[in-house]
Parts: C-alpha cells; structure tokens; sequence
C-alpha cells in the first residue's frame, strides 16, 4: 500500500469552485415545481371573495327565513312544509360541506405523503424509511376493508436493509395492485373513447362522451389510490393533471403515435373517423398516466409507469386488431 | 434531575409564551451546531448561511429544487444578550484575496436567518409566501462535557478526574498529580494553594486538549469564553478526605458547585434544552491522523455528550412544554481533504462512533444521520503519478503558504471495526496502514456565473435538518 504524500505541484490545480459538485447518485428526481402555480401576492383577493361568499350567504338565508315566515303566517300547513323542505335542503348542504372536506383533507394527506416519498431514498435511512411505510398503511387502513384485503400484502421488512430497499418493498406492497386496477380502468376507458369517436355520427356529441368517460376515468383512478370522491377534489385534481400534460408536452400528438398503434395499417387510411378514434384513444391513455402520476401517494421506482405506446397498443388491440 | 422543581416551572412558563408566539406568527428553527474545537463550526454555519442565500449549490434541498424559496436574509436576533455570530468577516476571511480559515468559536454565538418559503401542498394557491426564522446557535462542544457533571458530586468528579489524569503520561498532568499530592485536603484554605492547583489542572486539561485527548471535563477550563480568571474558574480535583469548614477542600467543593448552578445550568436552560435540531461536527479525519488513542477519546467524549442530548419526538403536547431536539446530524467534517472514493469508509466509521448515540435517539425517537461532509470544499480531484504509481489525489492550495499541491493520504480500512479495535488498544501507531493529513487553505478564484460557496454533501445536510420545515 502506498504511503501518505503530499506533493507539490507546478502549475495551479483547478479551483474548487469551478470543479463538478461530488453527487452521490445520479438519481435525478422529477421536477415537480411545474405543478406549482406561480403564486401572485394578493392578500385582499381572499378577503374580498370570502366577503362576497358571506354576503350571497346571509342574502339567501335571509330570503328563505322572510318567505317562510310569510308563508306561516298566511297558509300555515304550507308554511311547516316549506320549513320542512328548507331544513333537508341545510342538512344536504352540511353533508356536502363535511364531505367535501373529508376528501379535502386526504388529499391533503396523500400531498404529506407524497412529499416526503419524493426525497432521495438512495441515500435516506431505513428509518425514515419504514417510518414512511408506516404513514402509507396507516393512509390505507383507512379504505374499505375488503378492497383493501384484495390490494395490500403486508411487506416483509427483515430482508431489507437499506431505505431503499424498504421504500421498494413498500411500493410493491401497497401500490402494485392498485397500479394494474388502475390501468385497467385506463385501458377500458380508452377503448370507451375509441369507439365513441369512431362509430357516434354525430359531431360534438363524440367530444362530449369522451370528455365524460374521461372525467369517469380520472375519478374512478383518484379512488382506486384511496382519494374519495367529491367535487372539489376533482376539480382540483382535472387541473392537475391539465398542469401535468401541459408541461410534459403530452398532448402535442403526431402520426408517430397512431403509426405506433395501427402501424400504418389499412385501417386508418380507409377511414378518417377510425383515425380519430385512435388519436382520442392514445389521448385518453396519457391522460389516465397523468391521473396516475399525479395521484399516486409516492413517485413510480421499483414499479414501472406504464408507457404510452404500449397501454394504447393493448387497450385497443381488441377492437383494431392485433398486429 | 437537572432541574429542580421551580427551574422548571419558570422555564415552562417562558416556553409557553414563545411557542405561542411561534405557533401564532412565525416559526422558528432553532439549529445548534456544535463539534469540539477545530471540527469546523464557523466554516459549517458561515458556508451554510452563505448558500441559503445564494442558492445555486444546493440542488438536493427539496424546497429550492422546487424554487420555493424566495428569499434569505439575516435579521438581528431578539436574544439581545448573546453576541452575533460573525457571518461577514469569516465569509470575508475565507473568501477574499488571500483566503485562510476564520478563527475558532471561543463562546456561543448566534445569528438569525429569516426565509421567506412558498407552502406546498393542495392549498399552496391560496396561502402566502411564509417567513421562517432559522436561528442558528453555535456553541463549543467542550461546553456540552459539562452536562454530565450536574448529576455528579465533588467527590465522584475528582476521583474520575484524578483517574484521567493518572491514566495520562504527559508532563503537565503529572505536575499536576504531583502538586495535588503535596496539597493537604483538610488544611486551611488560602488562595496561594487554590490558585497553584487550579492552574496546575487547567494546564494539564490544555496539555491533553492539545494531545488530542477531547472527553474532559469541566470544558470551560479549555474554553472559558468570558469567565476567564473569575474564582468559579479555579478549582480542581483533589484527593478524598473530610472537608471540614473553612478547608481547602470545602472551598474546592463549593466553587465546584458554583460551577455546576451559574455556568452549567443557565447555557443548558437558556441554550441547550431549547433546540429543536442538532449538528455535531466532529473532524474524525484529524483524529485520524493523531492516531489509535486520540480517535479512541473522541468516541468517549462523544458518547459523554450524547449521554445528555434530550432528543424525543416532538408531539403536540411536548411541543408546548419542551421543545426537544427531534433531529440529530452527525458531520464528519473536511471530507474534501479525502478522494470522494474514501468518502463511505469515512461515512462508515462515523456511523460506527456514534452508534451507541444513535441507538439511544432512535429509541428516543428523533432521527439521526450520519455523513461525510466539506462545508467549504477546498480542493478538487486528480490523479498524479507518485512513486511510479498512479494515485488518487486531492489538489489546492497546501498550507500554510498556498503553494498548489496534491495529497494523497492513505487509504480507510473498509471496516469500522478493525479501526475502533485498533483505537482502544490505544497504541500509538496504526497497525498496518498509515493515515497524514495533507491540509489545505479554502481555494481562490470565486466565480462569477454560480453564486454560493461549493461544498460536499451541505444540500444533503440542510435537507436532512430543515427540509420538512420548508
């Protein structure tokens, strides 16, 4: 073994500067930061909006109270009734409300979750790993037990040394037949549009079924990851995932993808509506990966993401033909 | 107990006004940062709070890869009573025309960083920007041997002291031995006596610092920051006997205990107890270097000082009451003056010191790391043939002078263990392979086009400590 030097040198070695940083892995996660809306600085915006929202409020509120109490007055029997009515209508609304923030807060959750499954495992330890694993099951213990016997295993973690290697059992875990649930609504949704656009005649009305499939699909998605519906959450969540193609340039589609499916088959020459059908079809597979991208609680690593070209070559294989 | 029952009730009181304060408005990090004396404290917060301000070197912090910072800028601190740490003359030492290393921590200091971080999250869109205060409390690690000493007695300390000191073979500890001996315990105190004895220890505790030797107690002895000179500085240990009133000994005993209640106690109430993250620097590759037995003192100073980190899980409640320290970091620092090919032996090895540490936070529940890490790269990489053989060597500028020059120097065995064995064996040699430090000054040429000063693993660092803060 070579002994402890220290030499000199004649000419000045490279500042450090100006050298290559040392990194660990060439892990390089996703940027996320496009998801993230640049944020504007309007402080009065929410007091103005929740200002107007208070004002509608107590202007319905009182309209519903000073007609009921008229009708009270003149017609008492239709007056109880009409008392009856709006007091369902408040409980409607109240559900609604506690619904829609229930699901509000677990997507909430999954956002915590996600947060932290996007740290750099390679080089995090095994027990912000397995404190990790915990949150996730804790996240899903929470879902419809048999749904839930059907779609986790409890990972064996003795074997795994590393974090690493407990974040890839975990996944595989958790999330592995979640995925395949997931792409098999993709894949049904996908064939759905193909054939709406290819066989309604009508214009317009093809557009509107495989906006509604598609929307279905986003949802149905959202669940299977253990998001419960509601509509705010789905709104938020579409608008995500808008975000989410828009920057992965998903939608700038060319001939290379329907070439990819029909393979410069017959088919799609012949007819241009056929044509349609798979450009809608390859569509609504990457919006469904989307779906998955965005919903999923941690990032796609010992599981593979599925890809476009092959999830649009099955989900239609059965309709155009195998080729 | 550290704390007696009114201690506490005081302190709570304090606490619970600053943590509403803290939940209401603004939070804040408190980050200590300690290491014994040379570990690189100053370089490490100086390095640290010059790349939060310019973030273009910190590619593994979540919240800048996500461009989420807005801004960094320091503020005054609210503590007016402890000194700031001085962020501009040491970025100035390390980075101006002739660049050297700042000088060391002598006292705590500490110095306010305020962020301003977009949240993340499903209602990012509707909050605001939010400012979060990083303050960054640097302390000398020496400070931390004392804590142990508030459970002890005169009487269970000297005897441990005169064992260190017995089990030493340097010339001021057995002055020291010597001078204690000639001392009567039971006689009648006189200053002239005192005075003789204390320094006799001080100088043998400064001789065995400067040995290498690093679990001594009591540690403002080696860093007395503004006591210098005063009478709860000058005691030592002496032989047991009876200290009847007015004897040497008695006296001994009470400036011990003084000790204990108006230095001691005050920095672990005002300071320590109030952290909520830690780093301890060590330089294990110094260690290293000064051999088998100084690596074998660093590990025992370490687990004396970890013995005493109140670390636990922060929870809701404990929040209100005690802020607890819930991440701890261990940073083997001047990672550059090692090829980057050494870097997980030298990872390993710290793993290996800290272990007993580690167990005990895990069990406690707070999170603890351990890496190899330049806070101020000074060197780059190259390979240089050297004795007909082609090394693996890091370049800069050797010091003192800086003179361009390489260094290779020697390799980590793969196994903590053989070095650990090795160490408390406490030979004076390495067995079978050889370890010398070449040194190196912080490097010239700031560049223009990337702001921040380059480092080794400080992204991975902040992330690991402030990253679900941000």
């Amino acid at each position: 073994m070579p002994k402890p030097t220290v030499i000199e040198l004649s000419k000045d070695p490279k500042s450090a500067f100006d050298v290559d940083p040392i990194l660990d892995t060439d892990v390089v996660l996703p940027d996320r930061s496009h998801l993230r809306r640049k944020q504007r600085q309007r402080p009065y915006r929410s007091l103005v909006w929740g200002a107007f929202v208070a004002l509608v409020v107590l202007v319905m509120a009182d309209a519903v109270w000073r007609f009921i109490s008229t009708l009270l007055a003149e017609a008492p029997l239709l007056g109880w009734f009409a008392a009856g009515c709006a007091s369902i209508v408040a409980l409607g609304i109240a559900l609604f409300l506690l619904r829609e923030l229930t699901a509000l807060t677990r997507m909430r959750r999954v956002d915590r979750i996600r947060a932290v499954a996007e740290q750099n495992w390679e080089l995090a330890d095994r027990n912000t790993a397995v404190a990790f694993r915990e949150s996730l099951a804790q996240f899903y213990r929470m879902e419809d037990a048999t749904l839930r016997s059907k779609r986790d295993i409890e990972p064996d973690l003795k074997e795994a040394l590393t974090g690493a290697d407990v974040i890839s059992l975990t996944e595989q875990a958790f999330l592995g037949q979640r995925d395949s649930d997931a792409q098999k609504i993709l894949r049904s949704s996908a064939r759905q549009v193909a054939t709406i656009t290819a066989f309604v005649p009508l214009a317009l009305v093809d557009v509107l079924g495989a906006l509604v499939v598609n929307i279905r699909m986003v949802r149905q998605i959202a669940e299977v990851y253990g998001a419960r519906s509601s509509l705010l959450a789905s709104v938020r969540l579409i608008r995500a995932i808008a975000a989410h193609l828009m920057a992965t340039g998903a939608l700038a589609l060319g001939d290379d993808l329907i070439s990819s499916v029909a393979g410069g088959s017959v088919l799609s020459k012949l007819s241009r509506r056929f044509g349609e059908g798979l450009v809608n079809g390859a569509l609504t597979v990457r919006v469904g990966i989307a779906a998955m991208d965005v919903c999923r609680p941690m990032p796609f690593r010992a599981l593979e993401k599925p890809r476009t070209r092959p999830e649009v070559t099955a989900a239609l294989a059965g309709i155009f033909g195998k080729e | 107990m550290i704390m007696t029952t009114r201690d506490q009730l005081a302190d709570g009181l304090d606490r619970i006004g600053e943590t509403l304060n803290r939940v209401a408005f603004e939070p804040v990090i408190r980050l200590g940062v300690t290491g014994l004396s040379r570990s690189g404290k100053t370089v490490f917060i100086t390095s640290l709070i010059e790349n939060l301000r310019n973030r273009d070197r910190l590619p593994n912090v979540v919240a800048v890869r996500e461009h989420r910072i807005e801004t960094a800028h320091l503020q005054p601190h609210p503590n007016q009573l402890v000194p700031r740490f001085d962020f501009e003359s040491h970025l100035d030492a390390m980075t101006g025309k002739d660049p050297i290393w700042p000088v060391s921590t002598r006292s705590i200091s500490q110095i306010r960083l305020s962020l301003r971080v977009r949240p993340r999250g499903v209602f990012s869109g509707l909050r605001r920007a939010r400012t979060v205060h990083l303050d960054i409390v640097d302390y000398p690690g020496e400070w931390l041997l004392d804590l142990p000493l508030i459970s002890q007695t005169y009487e269970t300390w000297s005897k441990a002291a005169m064992d260190v000191a017995d089990g030493l073979r340097t010339a001021k500890a057995k002055a020291f031995l010597e001078e204690s001996e000639a001392a009567n315990p039971a006689e009648a105190y006189n200053e002239a006596t005192a005075d003789r004895l204390s320094s006799a220890f001080t100088a043998h505790l400064r001789a065995a610092r400067e040995f290498g030797y690093s679990a001594l107690a009591p540690g403002r002895f080696l860093m007395p920051g503004d006591l210098e000179g005063a009478p709860v500085m000058a005691f030592a240990p002496l032989p047991p006997s009876d200290r009847p009133r007015g004897s040497l000994a008695k006296e001994m005993e009470k400036r011990f205990e003084a000790y204990k209640t108006s230095v001691v106690k005050p920095f672990f109430l005002a300071h320590f107890s109030r952290l909520d993250r830690q780093v301890v620097l060590l330089d294990v590759l110094d260690a290293l270097d000064n051999g088998p037995a100084a690596l074998a003192d660093m590990q025992t100073a370490l687990e004396d000082i970890l013995d005493v980190f109140r670390v636990g899980e922060t929870t809701f409640l404990s929040k209100l009451f005690a802020p607890r320290i819930d991440k701890v970091l261990f940073a083997a620092t001047k990672s550059d003056h090692i090829h980057h090919s050494q870097h997980p032996q030298l990872d390993s090895l710290v793993q290996a010191l800290v272990r007993r540490a580690k167990d005990r936070a895990d069990y406690n529940g707070a999170e603890t790391r351990s890496m190899a890490l330049a806070s101020f790269r000074s060197t780059s990489e190259g390979n240089h043939r050297c004795g007909g053989e082609d090394m693996a060597m890091v370049e800069g500028r050797l010091a003192p002078k800086g003179i361009p020059g390489a260094s290779y120097p020697g390799l980590i065995p793969t196994d903590p263990k053989d070095i650990l064995d090795e160490a408390h064996s406490r030979i004076s040699e390495w067995i079978d392979w050889s370890f010398a430090l070449g040194r190196f000054l912080p490097p010239k040429g700031r560049d223009a086009t990337k702001n921040g000063l380059p480092h080794i693993r400080l992204d991975d660092a902040v992330e690991f400590l402030l990253g679900d803060k941000l």
